[in-house]
């Protein structure tokens, strides 16, 4: 009896060696900003090159539907990470969800407001501003409230259909994806009529990953090897970045996403372009003290935020000490 | 009298004809080229025009059958649940609608809270009907709800192509007739939108070749190709992508003509083959149809009058310079 109960523990040992690693892998639900494209081909290629695997996590990468926010899944458990803009993550924190930042990508904001009718956006006082109803689109709030323009808000989902009809005067793009994609249909985009906010004192950082400040607390080892394998896989995209639209087109096709590869590659050009900061040259993937700061005063000086979220908090640098307090 | 005495006694008069004869063909040859390039293109624009009736008469249909009830609609907003009833007999009474809804402003009705949207579809043989629009499908922030809302205008909205958006399906691509609905006041309340699949569209436009080897493509507002004979392009492509990346010149000419709408033809190389396109706005859709026809195909009795002209003016030549020989044959012979 001994013996075989001695055999059937080296059996496990070695079933146990001898499994694969992925299926020991811990599992990493993460949820992307936007339906599958080039602007998570770090993410993707993480996962198809195998370095999320390297360092025991099993990650699922997910893609909230058009009308079903990354921010819901994250809220709901549906998600362990999720993704959304600097300042959506101070304005969460500030009415009491507790979110801290485990990876940013994004150095420059890449909000564009593109007049429709040959226009200074700044001279389109009380006009129809389309804008996106999945993300508070905060830059153009505040900078209409600055310059009073006493626009009129038309929120919409997704795409420049609801500019190209003449239903709004502007529209807000993002400079990787609609601007594109008004390329794409021969739209003339004139630098005169385009308000590019980054070059008007209101570049702040944009996407970043986030997870609950609870999960942050209890997964402090899953968090750093998710944004470690990430930082690798836009390392990856960088040095590769044709073999990287391949692999986004990839998840576009699985998806169902109505793009091409030409747009594909366009978008991660400009991706990667944003991910360089402007002081320093580099890709740094970091959150910025001066820009959370930035953000912060912005969006106080509107009645945005009740509260102040410092550097600390966003970041989690204060959540260990607060939570050993 | 032999031809060649006739040759050597009218020598002169023969040269003389020889030349007009010549020039006159020559003369022919290019009014010829610009004559059938005329018809041609005439009878490529009839294609477009008879494809454009075609398919209006289809489209006129559906405006129509959705328009017949917008007054019902307006003369009931006091009672929601007959909303289901109506988008029910829009289906029942037009088979070419697979799907309709009737919907409204945040909260128009307290008693329906922030949604309400009564939507009909086409189930196989059963009409479904449902409430549409919840938290997770904001219906009037969606492009067939709000840009008929802001223009306060009936709209064809762009063909679109949802695989699943939070439990509403469409596997095939689809359009949308959308109006607006008003209240007594004028007021604009909601919109009603009919969906057709654009199968039907597909079909009328890619079975017209009036040019061997042409073919039709439709394009929509942002240059979205809407129905191409290459289906991987619909929906994923414009007609200005490839001109992102690399320059094409007359793509880019062609495509901005069409996109603004306007009515013409382009001479382009397609494909590696001098082609012929053909192009003019489709109706009242915003979209714009293209005939694509290669050059060989498009002036083919051209060639064929062209050989039969060079033959001519070969013999005319000859002719021409019948005098010469017999001078030259004369003086060997002295």
């Amino acid at each position: 009896m001994r013996n075989i109960l001695g055999l059937s523990a080296c059996c496990m040992a070695l079933a146990l060696l001898f499994t694969p690693l992925h299926s020991r892998a811990e599992k990493f639900v993460f949820t992307t900003a936007w339906t599958a494209q080039s602007q998570f081909a770090g993410y993707y290629v993480a996962k198809e090159k195998g370095f999320y695997r390297e360092v025991g996590l099993d990650v699922v990468i997910q893609h909230p539907s058009l009308t079903s926010s990354a921010f819901n899944r994250l809220q709901n458990d549906e998600s362990h990470a999720a993704m959304f803009s600097m300042m959506s993550a101070i304005d969460f924190i500030s009415q009491g969800v507790p979110l801290v930042n485990i990876f940013q990508e994004s150095m420059n904001s890449s909000n564009i407001l593109v007049s429709r009718w040959c226009m200074n956006p700044l001279k389109m006082k009380g006009k129809k501003v389309a804008v996106f109803n999945s993300d508070p689109n905060y830059l153009i709030f505040i900078m209409a409230k600055t310059q009073k323009m006493n626009y009129q808000w038309v929120p919409f989902v997704s795409g420049i259909n609801v500019f190209l009809s003449g239903a709004v005067d502007a529209t807000m793009v993002v400079s990787y994806n609609e601007y594109l994609q008004l390329q794409q249909a021969g739209f003339k985009l004139s630098e005169d009529y385009l308000y590019r906010f980054n070059e008007h004192d209101y570049n702040i950082q944009e996407n970043g990953v986030y997870v609950k400040r609870s999960y942050f607390l209890t997964h402090p080892a899953e968090v750093a090897k998710f944004a470690a394998a990430s930082r690798k896989g836009w390392e990856w995209v960088v040095a590769h970045p044709k073999e990287a639209v391949s692999i986004v087109m990839k998840y576009v096709k699985e998806n169902n996403i109505p793009t091409n590869i030409v747009m594909q590659t366009l978008m991660l050009k400009e991706v990667l372009r944003l991910q360089v900061d402007r002081e320093s040259k580099k890709r740094e993937f970091r959150v910025r003290p001066d820009m959370v700061l930035k953000a912060n005063k912005l969006m106080k000086s509107c009645g945005m935020i009740r509260r102040e979220v410092s550097y600390d908090e966003l970041t989690g640098k204060n959540v260990s000490n607060n939570h050993n307090r | 009298m032999n031809v060649r005495s006739f040759a050597t006694k009218h020598q002169w008069v023969l040269m003389t004809a020889g030349i007009f004869l010549t020039a006159a063909l020559v003369v022919m040859l290019y009014y010829g080229r610009i004559y059938v390039q005329q018809m041609a293109m005439d009878r490529a624009v009839q294609a477009l025009k008879d494809i454009v009736n075609s398919s209006f008469k289809m489209i006129q249909r559906i405006e129509s059958g959705a328009d017949s009830m917008v007054p019902l609609i307006e003369s009931h907003l006091d009672d929601p649940d007959l909303m289901f009833t109506y988008s029910q007999k829009i289906l029942k009474e037009n088979p070419d609608i697979k799907g309709c809804s009737i919907s409204f402003e945040p909260n128009f009705f307290q008693e329906k809270g922030t949604f309400f949207s009564a939507y009909s579809y086409s189930g196989g043989d059963s009409i479904i009907t449902e409430q549409e629009g919840d938290i997770n499908y904001q219906y009037f922030y969606m492009d067939w709800y709000l840009i008929p809302r802001q223009l306060n205008k009936p709209y064809w909205i762009e063909p679109f192509s949802e695989p699943d958006i939070d439990g509403i399906i469409v596997k095939e691509i689809m359009t949308s007739y959308c109006q607006p609905l008003h209240d007594s006041q004028g007021n604009t309340i909601g919109v009603l939108s009919a969906d057709v699949p654009l199968e039907w569209l597909s079909d009328v436009i890619l079975s017209h070749h009036p040019f061997p080897k042409s073919y039709c493509m439709l394009i929509g507002r942002g240059g979205t190709y809407i129905v191409h004979p290459d289906s991987s392009r619909l929906l994923y492509e414009t007609i200005l992508t490839p001109t992102l990346v690399a320059d094409y010149p007359d793509l880019s000419q062609l495509g901005r003509a069409m996109i603004s709408g306007q009515t013409g033809s382009q001479s382009m190389v397609v494909d590696g083959v001098d082609t012929h396109v053909f192009y003019m706005p489709f109706g009242r859709t915003g979209w714009s149809l293209a005939l694509v026809c290669p050059e060989s195909m498009l002036m083919y009795k051209y060639y064929l009058f062209a050989a039969l002209m060079l033959l001519l003016i070969l013999g005319s030549g000859i002719m021409m310079t019948t005098p010469l020989w017999l001078r030259q044959l004369k003086s060997r012979k002295s």
